[in-house]
């Protein structure tokens, strides 16, 4: 990974040394004099000092340092670099942009531009993590067998994942400055080539760590390994077109594939089972992804008839194909095929000036054509268990109706709509009365959600703007619990600002409540009935002010509420299956959650040439189960606060060179997580300099 | 009604005119005309890509130059005072304005669609977030706040400022979301609204099902699995708050009441005789320690890891 970085700032430095000095000359002389190469360069490198997961988290991750000790370690983080090459004339002919938004992650695009309607791009994301150092000091008695494993099995490669992705597209118009039609206006062709190589299970950013640790004050013989090794290539290509039959008319194509290449994991739950009975009970339990293939086509149609109508019609098939072989079970492969299908089309009608009528329609369909069934040796089937946990969903199927209304008067907007959708499922397995012994929700077959919704918004004047907007949902049936059978929703934001754009404030405020209560958990012995009740809360409000040209402040505050009630049931299950009681354990069994934001924010010229940047933010948030009759334990609830308080500095030392200092303190307090707590320092410097 | 047009038919007016052929000579007053009154307006848009597209006449715009995009404005360099060109991007001619952008931008599918989005509708012109043809975009980092915002604009997409920004300046109610303790990436170049929201066009377009956009990044969490847990094959939005959540994993709720909302909990193996004595570290802990695979598995059809 030090190789990596080494040549990312190599390759910046020499881009930057090869830079043409006749631009620079040119460049200072301001911008009323245009060059034709322009761009930046941007270093900024980053000193930080943390402790706990919450700081170890937020420096972006970096995981390649041994820095619990302090400020230790120089790392890369914001660096840019743009080169932009104009022709003669101010068409654009070449594009290099290379940004460094974390530690260890370039991203490099480079954009030529061959001739009118004739361009390539080509985009290149490397992004390198480290496990090892991602995970946190285990408590006494426990340990990580992410860390276990690697070094029994492979003590000097270290725990990582890195992902690396490739894309190239290439765009021709043929007829791009040519007026009248012109039957063929582009061809796109597009190839992607995205690896992941590494260790799973694994959370992208901002996630957390646990999934890697044997938790405090746990079992350890109830936890197992999850170092499975990761290698996939997923390739994707395709070809696009855009078609003019007629000056009214505009067709799009696009043909598309994808195919995953999964390398089976060399590291497994089986691999930790043989070292340790004691830790893995389930030795068969591996979760990995099997191949695939992904190809399809879609096509859209814009047909427009005078001056008033317009039809759009699209369609779209879709297929996934996967071979599955199971390692660990012989001969135990089997095939399994997915298709999608979607067609819509939507008819736009400009009724008058000021009215305009949209009506849509929409047919999709999944549809798992696997085959299903039980196999005495071998597994040429998707399952070999009849006795499932889940409902499989076979096939599932919507149809939507739909349509607006827009009526715009002087200053304001309204619109109204309506929307309808008939889903239908069809499940390998029923729900219902067998899905209680195994702890399951009812799932029904049929959702008949209707919504129906008004929004307003006007911009009566340049500085005042405002928007408003409530839907009202109703179902006959619905899917599941979590999809409510009613809903209101409301919102509604509203901006002032001063004539000149530099003072203002705006409000915001959302309010949602839905509901289900149509759901019961029954067996012959008895019924308990579920519910879905939610209330769903935000206000905020943000202002900004100048003062003149050279202060400026800006602050904001948001306050988000979620209010959830429930009912918790248990289920008396008894080895003789069929006879099991579903109870209401708890009425009133609910959750609570809610945030406050604040962020405060200022730019102070204090000099012609120097500029202060302070700000301030704090996040409150805290969580959990209410329940006046569960046991709880701090791991359900949430509580953790962060304060982080920072100041930068702009020096501008010529036109072309601005000099940047910043300073950043933040705190994490976690009262139910400890181990999250934790402060971060980070000091960073550079300079941006403009050609 | 004279001076506000809805955006519909101002676009099938900009594409009327196409059907009725190029306007008369003498309606277009030439852009030398144009350069006599707006000197620095001319200089900038001689730097900015568009101005190659002008000079050349895209795909069916309509005129040349400064009339490519402002329309027949004859009438204007002749009275300028009291007539505006066909097109001045103003305020209550969002219609007519985004129709001038689509006219050449209509082979481009991701915008295409814009005129009949939510957006447009809602009078959001083309030029609320993208700067104007007139301004040289500048290749500055923005400076902005620390924390790695500060992120430099990208050349070529003239958007006014990074477009994370700009979609929660009338988002605001989104705002705090990206401040919680689990979101997703916004900000710092890793990830923008686009890269899950098409704002050129409605969702109502969207021909496939809800969780195709999740899938192009969480490829693993696709399957198709031997053992699916049916809301994550159907909709990822069942459980989590792509925007950002207080708790881990971006769910609504936290585990374990994020599952026990929808499901009972068997006491055979759980054991939760609630207010007894019988209550077991399932309630203790998150269901995912044990049920690892939730999203979905081929070997184990309690989706246990």
């Amino acid at each position: 990974m030090k190789t990596e970085r080494s040549r990312s700032r190599l390759t910046v430095a020499a881009i930057l040394a090869a830079l043409p000095a006749a631009a620079q000359q040119q460049a200072a002389a301001g911008t009323a004099t245009l060059s034709p190469v322009s761009g930046y360069v941007r270093v900024l490198p980053r000193l930080y000092k943390f402790s706990g997961d919450q700081g170890y988290l937020q420096r972006y991750r970096a995981l390649d340092a041994p820095n619990k000790a302090g400020i230790d370690r120089f790392l890369e983080t914001a660096n840019g670099l743009g080169i932009f090459v104009a022709r003669s004339g101010g068409g654009p002919l070449l594009e290099l942009q290379h940004v460094n938004p974390f530690p260890l992650n370039d991203q490099w695009l480079l954009r030529y531009w061959a001739a009118a309607g004739v361009r390539f791009d080509v985009q290149w994301n490397d992004y390198q993590r480290g496990f090892d150092r991602y995970l946190p000091p285990t408590a006494p008695s426990t340990f990580t067998y992410a860390k276990q494993f690697n070094d029994d099995s492979a003590r000097d490669d270290f725990l990582r994942r890195r992902r690396s992705d490739f894309r190239a597209v290439s765009r021709w118009e043929p007829s791009a400055f040519k007026s009248g039609p012109r039957v063929l206006r582009s061809v796109e062709l597009e190839f992607e080539r995205a690896r992941r190589i590494g260790y799973r299970q694994f959370n992208w950013m901002f996630g957390i760590p646990e999934d890697l640790v044997v938790p405090v004050g746990t079992d350890p013989a109830r936890w197992r390994g999850r170092t499975e090794d990761l290698s996939q290539t997923v390739h994707r290509y395709g070809i696009a077109s855009t078609l003019s039959f007629a000056k009214s008319n505009l067709i799009r194509l696009r043909f598309f594939g994808e195919q995953f290449d999964m390398r089976p994991a060399s590291f497994t739950n089986a691999d930790v089972a043989r070292r340790d009975p004691r830790v893995n009970t389930q030795p068969r339990t591996i979760n990995f992804i099997p191949d695939n293939r992904i190809f399809g086509g879609e096509v859209s149609i814009e047909q427009k008839f005078g001056s008033r109508v317009t039809l759009l019609v699209d369609g779209l098939l879709e297929e996934l194909k996967q071979a599955s072989f199971a390692p660990l079970q012989t001969a135990s492969g089997y095939h399994s095929t997915i298709r999608s299908w979607s067609t819509g089309a939507n008819l736009f009608v400009d009724l008058t000036e000021a009215a305009w009528l949209e009506a849509f329609t929409r047919w999709r369909q999944r549809k798992n054509l696997s085959q299903i069934g039980q196999a005495a040796a071998g597994r040429p089937y998707l399952m070999t268990d009849r006795n499932l946990s889940t409902p499989f969903v076979r096939e599932r199927a919507e149809t939507i109706l739909g349509g607006s209304l827009t009526h715009s008067i002087k200053g304001a907007t309204l619109r109204a709509g309506v929307r309808h959708e008939r889903g239908k499922r069809d499940f390998l397995r029923g729900t219902g009365e067998n899905a209680v012994p195994e702890g399951l929700t009812v799932y029904h077959p049929r959702s008949t959600p209707t919504d129906l919704w008004v929004s307003v918004s006007g911009r009566p004047k340049k500085q005042l703007r405002w928007a408003a907007r409530t839907e009202f949902r109703t179902a006959g049936e619905t899917y599941a619990l979590n999809d409510p059978e009613r809903r209101i929703r409301v919102r509604g934001s509203a901006t002032l600002a001063s004539k000149s754009g530099n003072t203002g404030a705006s409000v915001s405020f959302g309010f949602t409540d839905e509901r289900n209560d149509q759901f019961a958990l029954q067996s012959r012995l008895g019924k308990s009935p579920q519910l879905w009740d939610v209330r769903d809360y935000s206000t905020g409000v943000q202002g900004w002010f100048s003062a003149g040209s050279r202060v400026q402040f800006q602050g904001a505050f948001q306050h988000l509420l979620r209010d959830h009630a429930a009912n918790f049931v248990a289920t008396d299950v008894r080895r003789w299956r069929p006879f099991v009681v579903p109870s209401l354990a708890e009425e009133g069994f609910g959750y609570e959650g809610s945030a406050k934001v604040l962020s405060l924010g200022a730019s102070l010229a204090v000099h012609d040439r120097l500029t202060l940047l302070p700000n301030y933010s704090l996040a409150i948030a805290g969580g959990g189960i209410v329940s006046a009759k569960t046991p709880l334990r701090g791991y359900s609830l949430i509580d953790n606060d962060h304060n982080s308080v920072g100041i930068g500095a702009d020096c501008k030392v010529s036109e072309q060179v601005l000099f940047h200092l910043r300073y950043e303190y933040s705190r994490y307090n976690d009262q139910a997580t400890p181990l999250l707590a934790g402060r971060l320092h980070g000091v960073s410097f550079g300079l941006s300099r403009v050609f | 009604m004279t001076h506000k047009f809805t955006i519909s038919l101002a676009v099938a007016l900009v594409l009327g005119l196409f059907a009725a052929g190029r306007l008369p000579a003498q309606d277009y007053a030439g852009s030398q005309s144009c350069q006599g009154c707006h000197p620095d307006q001319a200089k900038l848009f001689e730097a900015n890509v568009h101005f190659k597209a002008a000079e050349q006449r895209r795909f069916d715009a309509q005129g040349e130059g400064c009339e490519s995009c402002h329309g027949p404005s004859k009438p204007h360099a002749d009275d300028p005072v009291s007539k505006k060109p066909a097109v001045a991007f103003a305020k209550g001619e969002e219609g007519r304005s985004n129709g001038a952008c689509i006219a050449c931008h209509r082979t481009d599918d991701k915008v295409n669609g814009y005129s009949r989005s939510r957006h447009a509708q809602s009078r959001v012109a083309c030029v609320d977030c993208h700067a104007s043809p007139h301004s040289k975009v500048s290749l500055l980092p923005a400076r902005t706040a620390f924390r790695n915002e500060d992120a430099p604009l990208r050349v070529v997409r003239h958007l006014k400022t990074p477009s994370a920004d700009l979609c929660l300046s009338c988002h605001t109610d989104l705002r705090g979301r990206f401040r919680m303790p689990y979101r997703h990436p916004l900000g710092g170049q890793a990830l923008a609204c686009v890269s899950c929201h098409n704002p050129h066009q409605d969702e109502t377009r969207q021909a496939r099902q809800a969780n195709a956009k999740c899938f192009s990044c969480h490829e693993d969490k696709r399957g198709p699995w031997a053992y699916e847990h049916p809301p994550a094959t159907e909709d990822c939005a069942s459980c989590h708050e792509p925007h950002g959540s207080v708790a881990p994993g971006m769910l609504k709720t936290a585990q374990p009441f994020q599952c026990l909302s929808c499901h009972s909990i068997a006491e055979d193996r759980h054991g939760a005789e609630v207010g007894g004595a019988r209550f077991s570290r399932a309630l203790f802990s998150r269901c995912t320690a044990c049920h690892g695979a939730i999203h979905g598995s081929h070997e184990d059809r309690h989706f246990k890891k």
